[in-house]
């Protein structure tokens, strides 16, 4: 089932290749006509794609018998419409593409473009424009991704190894580059058009430029006569009438030939199709079998909080309370922070494993050995308060942790007395 | 025109600028790693390869390609399954393709069997990466030291010949409670049935949770020497032995040591051939008990070559001359010629014993 899903994708996007030359080609057709041009051009492809299933030779032989018999149909019946018949005959050949790279749909792309070039010749044609040139967008997109899956293909050594989560994400890498591209493009086609198109100056004075004088007015040469003779309807040659039966009774033999061998290979069931689209509706995606086992975890928690020159400048400060709305507790604790911070700020290592007393005792004899000249004065302040306060700080932190007693707003005033950080 | 052409220049100046982009800080922050979930295994057993890639920034790499030779003697378990590797007699290139989001690890499991003996190495990976449209860009070689070492494959005690498993029990008996009759403590060792439990070491079967007992002295020499003997051809009666009967042999030494040493006895080794550590001297081991022995006499025979360094029968007479007894040899060979079994006869009438293992026709005759 899974087979006819992609040969009816494979046929719906031959159709959408050639779709801008069918506009063209039935412009100045009734609806039957076009109807009968697409539904001709619908089993061509179907044709082309049914061949092979045949043997390779066997193919080639039918293929080019094929086109032989359209072209010489073309030249003797439908000189008018041979170019129709030589594009049927190449969808024909191209029926030998089961599957389509990235080529074939920069070939939609040339076809539309093609058929935008034949258009701004034409003004009936105008009404095409705009959904020829969302169609040559999409080939463009198309043509992308297809690329970029080839390019993976051929980075995975060509051997498998590209798997489909990686080619979803090189195709999404593709969109984004795509998306950023035609928006560059957007916003300055403008400027671009006019920086490119050459500014027409003319001097009137440039003789040069003066047509009267270097380009000659043209001269009636006559008619001539084997003008005339064109016009004159020419009786075909019977060779042709003689080698066009030949042709057509082969091809006939071997269509009924290939439809025989079809019928006779035929499994298939009315019951058998309707469950076939149904399970092909109901289908699970298939997990991919993969040769190892793959685990992947984010690194972001790892990433440093507001790192970089942007996050530093977009960063916040945490907003502490005002001392004055803090609990005695909580101003205890306040004046701890705050005294352990200032030290790990002169440069105290800070031990995780030390008591709140322990620290404070170390960060007191650290003080004490560390007062420099630089820094003499700060230090000297921190420090004397510390020394004055430490066993006290110490007793009332714990207190103020663990303790379900209150602690009184004038133990609080002799601690903050002398801080060197005066809160109001 | 100036439109088709404006886009073609705004689309090209995009791409060359992305692929700039990518060459400069396509592999910053980038860390791959390779390494094996064991480092030390037995021939026919199976380790993961395990390749860690982090991407620690915001680019995201849209496809990353990392290649390696291997060893192809380490054989991946599921190439089956559409894995790049192209094997070769020595080497095989091994591919792994990756597409890391920004801020992403990637740990990818290879499953490998490792059939034959050796240490295999490897010393450097070629990281190549690929820009938004995919294209190819740029390549950086990175060193690695990602190593495993193979050792023999070890056999039960019953796939060896019905002579060499009676010498090898009657030596493995010798440690029993009845010898260890000397007052000195010489360690401990695994508590084995018929050991009273006056003898448990209660401290240490508490600290390893094994029941552990005293190891005395004993005045009975229970070392086995195992000799093993790299001559693969013997050009006087024109017998060979293949590459596949000398590992076969080195399974046997290994399995000897190993079946003497985990009951508590002690094993030496001496082999004649080229060794990674010296090409045109014998490797050889004095007798030592002890699980750190054994592996250092796995780690060596992982490095044995069956390229002759002194002929076997200049190792015997070597043997001989330095007149021990009390010694029990073990002698795993191919072949065995008249000269050779004098030699043997004379070490045995020097008090020790001697043991043959002899592979291939020579264990039929």
């Amino acid at each position: 089932m899974e087979r006819v899903g992609k040969l009816i994708l494979r046929v719906l996007a031959e159709c959408l290749i050639w779709l801008p030359l069918w506009l063209l080609f039935t412009a100045n057709m009734g609806l039957s006509d076009k109807l009968r041009l697409g539904m001709v051009i619908l089993i061509t492809i179907i044709a082309g794609l049914a061949l092979n299933r045949l043997p390779a030779l066997w193919r080639k032989v039918v293929v080019i018998v094929a086109i032989f018999a359209l072209v010489a149909f073309g030249i003797v019946n439908y000189t008018d419409h041979l170019p129709i018949l030589i594009w049927l005959g190449i969808m024909l050949w191209r029926g030998r593409y089961a599957s389509l790279g990235y080529w074939h749909y920069g070939l939609g792309f040339g076809v539309c473009t093609l058929g935008l070039i034949a258009i701004a010749q034409n003004e009936a044609w105008t009404d095409y424009r705009l959904p020829l040139i969302l169609l040559a967008l999409a080939w463009v997109v198309v043509w992308f991704v297809a690329l970029n899956r080839s390019l993976v293909q051929r980075a995975g050594l060509l051997s498998g190894i590209a798997t489909k989560p990686v080619m979803r994400a090189n195709s999404k890498y593709v969109m984004i580059f795509l998306a950023v591209s035609m928006l560059a493009i957007a916003l300055t086609v403008g400027y671009g058009e006019k920086l490119l198109t050459p500014k027409q100056i003319v001097n009137p004075n440039n003789s040069w430029i003066d047509p009267e004088r270097f380009i000659p007015p043209p001269q009636d040469a006559g008619r001539p006569e084997w003008l005339d003779q064109l016009g004159k309807p020419k009786k075909p040659s019977v060779v042709w009438d003689y080698l066009l039966g030949i042709v057509i009774v082969f091809a006939v033999i071997g269509l009924v030939r290939f439809v025989g061998l079809l019928w006779k290979d035929k499994n298939w069931t009315l019951k058998g199709i309707l469950d076939a689209i149904k399970s092909w509706f109901l289908r699970e995606k298939q997990q991919e079998t993969l040769p190892y086992i793959e685990e992947q975890r984010s690194l972001r928690k790892e990433k440093k909080q507001g790192g970089g020159v942007l996050g530093g400048l977009l960063r916040r400060q945490p907003r502490r309370m005002d001392w004055e709305r803090l609990s005695n507790p909580d101003k205890v604790r306040r004046l701890y922070e705050d005294a352990v911070a200032e030290g790990i700020r002169q440069g105290y290592e800070f031990r995780t494993s030390d008591t709140p007393s322990e620290t404070l005792a170390a960060l007191e004899r650290w003080q004490a050995d560390q007062v420099t000249a630089t820094h003499k004065e700060r230090q000297s302040d921190f420090g004397n308060w510390l020394h004055r306060v430490r066993n006290a700080l110490a007793s009332l932190y714990g207190k103020a942790r663990y303790s379900p007693h209150n602690i009184s707003s004038e133990d609080v005033e002799e601690l903050h007395s002398g801080s060197p950080h005066r809160y109001k | 025109m100036a439109v088709i052409l404006w886009i073609v220049l705004v689309m090209t100046a995009l791409y060359l600028l992305q692929r700039i982009f990518f060459s400069i800080f396509g592999f910053k922050a980038l860390s791959y790693t390779r390494s094996f979930s064991s480092t030390r295994v037995h021939a026919g057993q199976t380790v993961w390869m395990r390749e860690t890639i982090a991407n620690r920034k915001r680019l995201p790499l849209p496809w990353l390609r990392v290649e390696s030779m291997l060893p192809a003697q380490l054989v991946f378990k599921h190439r089956e399954a559409d894995m790049s590797i192209n094997r070769g007699d020595r080497l095989q290139n091994h591919a792994s393709l990756f597409s890391i989001p920004s801020y992403t690890e990637i740990v990818r499991k290879h499953e490998i069997a490792c059939p034959f003996r050796g240490k295999y190495r490897v010393t450097s990976y070629t990281l190549s990466m690929g820009d938004l449209v995919g294209l190819s860009g740029k390549s950086i070689q990175q060193q690695g030291n990602c190593e495993v070492v193979v050792y023999p494959a070890l056999k039960e005690i019953r796939e060896f010949p019905l002579g060499a498993r009676k010498y090898l029990q009657s030596v493995r008996s010798m440690i029993s409670p009845i010898m260890e009759n000397h007052h000195h403590v010489a360690g401990i060792r695994p508590y084995r049935e018929g050991d009273s439990f006056r003898m448990v070491n209660w401290s240490a079967t508490a600290k390893t949770g094994n029941l552990l007992v005293h190891k005395r002295e004993s005045m009975q020499d229970n070392d086995l020497t195992i000799i093993l003997n790299a001559e693969l051809l013997d050009s006087a009666h024109n017998a060979r032995i293949t590459s596949e009967e000398f590992e076969g042999a080195l399974s046997y030494a290994a399995s000897a040591a190993q079946y003497v040493i985990s009951g508590g006895g002690k094993a030496g080794f001496i082999f004649n051939g080229a060794n990674d550590g010296a090409e045109n001297s014998i490797f050889r081991a004095p007798a030592r008990a002890g699980s750190a022995h054994m592996d250092m006499l796995l780690e060596a025979m992982a490095g044995f070559r069956p390229v002759t360094a002194l002929g076997l029968s200049f190792l015997l007479e070597q043997l001989v001359a330095e007149r021990t007894r009390g010694m029990n040899y073990f002698l795993i060979t191919g072949f065995i010629d008249g000269k050779q079994e004098q030699l043997v006869s004379k070490l045995r009438g020097q008090g020790n014993t001697v043991q043959l293992l002899l592979l291939g026709k020579g264990a039929v005759a």
